[in-house]
């Protein structure tokens, strides 16, 4: 970080005498944000929703891979474009999620296709799993019910049972919220 | 009691001082471990200018003051400190938001970095496209066109 620091301030007394800033930041001094450390660009995605993230590989070489990287995903709404989520989820690279908010509102999506992104998730190990689905005729998979990793477990639904075919095993699990009309039969099998 | 107050002088890279109490200098991480191992009046931060120095001390009274006065109105007072970041960040020109950011990572305070990384972070998801983001951020392509346009393809989804 110090050296970070370091080259950045060199450039600076370069560039004496200093010119008057104005609204935009390369007029100042060039691409500074793009000679960040990934750790703060990491950073600065983690605020924005996951496509917004995806977009920004085309800024330039160095943003091209960073949204890869991502420990939370925050996927909202995307419609019907199932195809988009499916590509973000094959280049993802982060081994770990801490965190993934996946909105869906559209109910075309089929039963394996959501079941796919969740089992992705789990695969990453997540730990903050929050889930919004409009969808008819959707169960959860026997394997959402068994999850060592997560901690954070948030499901809305309208009008969907949550009838586990297995005994749940949610062995991290420190909160947990139903949205909606749930119709739940977990806790007989979780406590 | 209010007259123990320990007072803390922070010189900036420019040589300018800021004298500060020291529950103002604790809310950064690394000022309160320099100022637990080294007990001087006063600390050079070689690395932050006066004019950025003064935006961190700016922003850290006012949290520790409403930290301390938080007490039994602690939802009112956290509403106030939210309306009072909002207005903190809304007239910062960008180049100070990256001054702040280097500034917060290097002092290790940890909601200065959100808010400022915040604020980058609402100006990518404002803008309509990638040109847009790459003026109001300063960033500089390398990409060749074919390469631009071999990127473009890979995530057309996402541009729609």
């Amino acid at each position: 970080m110090a050296d970070w620091l370091g080259r950045r301030r060199q450039r600076q007394r370069r560039k004496k005498p200093r010119r008057r800033k104005t609204k935009r930041a390369k007029d100042v001094r060039g691409d500074f944000i793009s000679s960040m450390p990934d750790e703060i660009l990491h950073h600065i995605l983690s605020f924005t929703d996951t496509i917004s993230a995806t977009r920004t590989s085309v800024l330039s070489s160095r943003w091209r891979h960073l949204w890869r990287e991502l420990t939370s995903l925050y996927i909202h709404d995307f419609g019907p474009k199932a195809r988009g989520l499916n590509q973000i989820l094959t280049n993802y690279t982060a081994p770990k999620i801490m965190s993934f908010h996946l909105d869906i509102f559209s109910d075309d999506h089929s039963t394996p296709q959501i079941d796919s992104w969740i089992e992705f998730a789990m695969s990453r190990r997540v730990q903050d799993l929050s889930m919004t689905f409009n969808q008819r005729k959707y169960n959860f998979p026997d394997f959402f019910y068994l999850s060592s990793s997560i901690k954070k477990l948030s499901v809305k639904l309208r009008d969907r049972y949550m009838i586990p075919g297995v005994t749940v095993l949610w062995e991290s699990l420190r909160s947990l919220s139903l949205k909606d009309k749930v119709k739940c039969r977990v806790f007989r099998s979780l406590f | 009691m209010e007259n123990e107050k320990k007072m803390i002088t922070l010189k900036s890279s420019d040589d300018v001082t800021f004298e500060v109490e020291e529950a103002v200098v604790l809310e950064s991480q690394f000022l309160s471990h320099l100022v637990q191992d080294c007990p001087a009046p006063e600390h050079k931060i070689k690395e932050v200018t006066g004019k950025i120095l003064s935006k961190v001390v700016e922003y850290c009274e006012k949290h520790v003051v409403v930290v301390v006065d938080g007490g039994d109105s602690s939802s009112s007072s956290g509403d106030d400190l939210k309306k009072w970041d909002d207005k903190f960040i809304k007239e910062m020109d960008l180049s100070t938001v990256y001054d702040l950011i280097a500034a917060a990572n290097y002092l290790n305070i940890q909601a200065l970095l959100d808010l400022m990384c915040q604020r980058v972070a609402d100006v990518i998801t404002a803008c309509k496209d990638h040109k847009e983001i790459r003026e109001t951020l300063g960033i500089v392509s390398d990409y060749t066109a074919e390469e631009e346009a071999e990127v473009l393809k890979e995530n057309e989804w996402a541009f729609d």
